[in-house]
């Protein structure tokens, strides 16, 4: 069964199965649909044809690629990855093959084996056997070179060491099982097994020998049994005579001084027995998925630093938010008093007015705290997107006006009704509507307006004003929580609110802004219509 | 709380609230209180007046009060007039705020320093000592 799989992203759970055609794009009538903007109304095809899957592309902007080279039309062959836009899909197409989770498997004692090379000696090739060497080695080259692009491809390590095992079974025609165990390479820390065998194998729950692997793990040693029966050590552990094995390779993974785990094929079927040249190939693949599982483990490593340093961040950031209410709380308490105590009203007034001020202000903290850290899906529901502005306008008006200030609404043609968050949205709108309106000295213009961009299926929503502007060290930090510029009255989470709720819509947001020369916050959502579908990414 | 002679002090604050309380606490121990809400405005404000002490926040928006301070400290007019530093700065930081830390930073040391939130009493001896240099 062939079907596609996003690989990166919220959605990376999803999968689409394949019949003879399925059109891929944002429109609504595909087969498979995305709502990043970055994949066109039509984007692509794939096309079933003599067994074959071919992807084609329907002109689209951003381009098809498949394994990182564009493509107009292309086969496609199990574990290629395919970008539409921004959006990764893996192609896969199984068939031939059976996957199991892999189990170490106790062999007894180190074994003897027949042939045994280490990883830095390469092995000789032999004279290759068969009508044609050269087709042959021209074959591995291409599956050399095939790994060399998927391990350049954004591939998930476990996903990448299937794909690999299933085309050593390709290239080794007597390979029965591939295995794979990478230590503390899987999802939650734990060792990463794997274990891929040709349908029609004898047994395909098999595991990796645990002396094979630590032999080649420890030593650093490619390994190379060319006849199992005649090892006496390997004749002697059960395993690996209960699976009637033959033949078989062990090669660590490593990566410099690291040996991250190690890969083995096997066969049950007598009289052909792997050769040097079969290890060799082994070495040099072993070699780049080595490479690919590093890189995905250091990236991994440096998204946890990342969190851990942004967790800080957010910690020291709230700390002083509370710490300024606490000083508004208790200059408010100390004035209060004062008032009390000599009988005051006025400074009664003023006390309380600060405790209830600053009260209040903890309240929106809170608020806002809650909505950017709340978790789960947003409610999409059709909006008439101009109401939703005209009712979030009208809540500011009045401040506005106090300030001196115009607010106006401009809506550009008759948007249709978009699905979005509505109670999300309002609160980015207002957000954006407050910034403007603290921002602008008496006198000055703040106008929201709205847009449809027909064309890509846009919509756009802009805050403009024409107040002071915003200095450029300013915008850099300008959407992080916690970042204000409005001494204790700003929580600094509602910019970090809009670009999280706009992103949530699969939006984005982008500010227009010179010193001296007003700002606009531009935000631009796909417009996703009222209907149901099923949507990939 | 001890007598002290009645002075004229500048506060430089942005937060509204921040002002209130300090005016409301300096003017509980006689003196008189000016206020600004940046670090230009306070300079502008301070040569404009005959002042005996200034309380300087650190963390505002635009010009931060290190640099403020450093204005101050240029202007002859200003020579002799204690200032206070407020800061909340060092508890974001996970640090304790002190003067070296100021000097540093502006090459010089502020006469003292006070870490937001503060103790009435505490504020005022401060002031106090200050005034009887």
């Amino acid at each position: 069964m062939a079907k596609l799989l996003a690989v990166r992203g919220e959605a990376g759970e999803s999968e689409f199965s394949l019949g003879d055609v399925a059109v891929l794009g944002r429109a609504v009538g595909c087969d498979v649909t995305f709502e990043d903007v970055s994949v066109s109304r039509e984007h692509a095809r794939v096309v079933r044809r003599g067994g074959i899957y071919y992807i084609e592309d329907l002109n689209s902007a951003n381009g098809t690629f498949v394994n990182g080279r564009r493509a107009r039309r292309a086969p496609l062959r199990d574990g290629d990855v395919i970008m539409l836009g921004d959006c990764q899909l893996a192609f896969v197409h199984e068939e031939e093959h059976v996957t199991s989770r892999a189990v170490l498997v106790e062999t007894g004692s180190t074994p003897t084996l027949v042939d045994s090379v280490g990883i830095d000696e390469a092995p000789k090739p032999e004279e290759a056997e068969g009508a044609s060497p050269a087709a042959r080695l021209r074959q591995r080259l291409e599956v050399l070179k095939d790994v060399a692009d998927r391990c350049c491809g954004a591939l998930e390590t476990a996903r990448l060491v299937e794909l690999v095992l299933r085309q050593l079974l390709g290239i080794y025609e007597q390979g029965d099982h591939g295995h794979a165990v990478l230590v503390g390479l899987g999802e939650s820390g734990d060792d990463l097994c794997l274990s891929v065998g040709r349908a029609g194998a004898r047994s395909s729950d098999v595991g990796m020998s645990r002396t094979l692997f630590e032999m080649a793990t420890k030593q650093r040693r490619a390994v190379l049994a060319t006849d199992v029966a005649a090892d006496s050590h390997l004749r002697a552990a059960e395993s690996i005579v209960q699976q009637n094995i033959h033949s078989m390779m062990c090669c660590p993974l490593a990566f410099g001084p690291r040996v991250l785990g190690a890969i083995q094929v096997d066969t049950t079927r007598p009289g052909i027995p792997f050769t040097a040249d079969d290890l060799a190939l082994l070495v040099a693949i072993a070699g780049q998925v080595a490479v690919a599982a590093e890189n995905s483990r250091l990236h991994r490593q440096v998204v946890a630093q990342q969190r851990l340093a942004a967790v800080g961040e957010a910690i020291a950031g709230l700390a002083h938010c509370i710490k300024n209410v606490l000083n508004g709380l208790q200059g408010g308490s100390y004035i209060l008093d004062l008032g009390i105590q000599k009988q005051e009203t006025e400074r009664i007034a003023k006390g309380w007015e600060m405790v209830k001020r600053n009260s209040s202000f903890m309240a929106d903290l809170v608020k806002d705290m809650l909505a950017y850290c709340r978790k789960g899906g947003l409610r999409r529901e059709p909006t008439d997107i101009p109401q939703l502005l005209n009712e979030t306008l009208l809540m500011v008006k009045e401040a506005a006006a106090r300030k001196g200030i115009e607010a106006s609404l401009e809506v550009e043609g008759e948007p249709p009704p978009v699905a979005v968050d509505a109670a999300g949205m309002k609160r980015v709108v207002l957000n954006l509507l407050t910034n403007s309106i603290d921002a602008c000295p008496e006198g000055c213009h703040v106008e929201l307006a709205t847009s449809l961009d027909a064309e890509r299926d846009e919509l756009r929503i802009t805050v403009r004003d024409d107040g002071p502007g915003i200095p450029e060290d300013v915008q850099e930090r300008l959407f992080e929580p916690f970042f204000t510029t409005k001494g204790s009255s700003g929580t600094g989470l509602g910019l970090a609110l809009v670009r999280k709720v706009v992103e949530e819509h699969r939006g984005h947001v982008e500010l227009e802004s010179e010193p001296g020369q007003g700002a606009a916050f531009h935000i631009f959502l796909p417009a996703v219509w009222g209907k149901d579908r099923t949507a990939m990414s | 709380m001890a007598e002290s002679r009645k002075a004229m002090i500048l506060v430089v604050d942005d937060e509204p609230d921040a002002v209130e309380f300090i005016k409301a606490v300096m003017e509980e121990a006689g003196h008189e209180v000016v206020s600004a809400s940046n670090g230009a405005e306070g300079l502008k404000t301070a040569l404009a007046q005959s002042l005996d002490l200034i309380i300087l926040d650190v963390q505002m928006p635009g010009e931060d009060g290190f640099t403020t301070f450093a204005r101050m400290r240029k202007r002859s007019e200003l020579e002799g007039v204690p200032i206070v530093m407020l800061t909340g700065v060092g508890e974001k930081l996970g640090l304790r705020f002190s003067a070296e830390d100021t000097a540093e930073y502006v090459g010089d040391e502020p006469d003292d320093y006070i870490e937001k939130p503060v103790a009435p009493a505490i504020l005022q001896e401060k002031v106090r000592k200050l005034l009887e240099r």
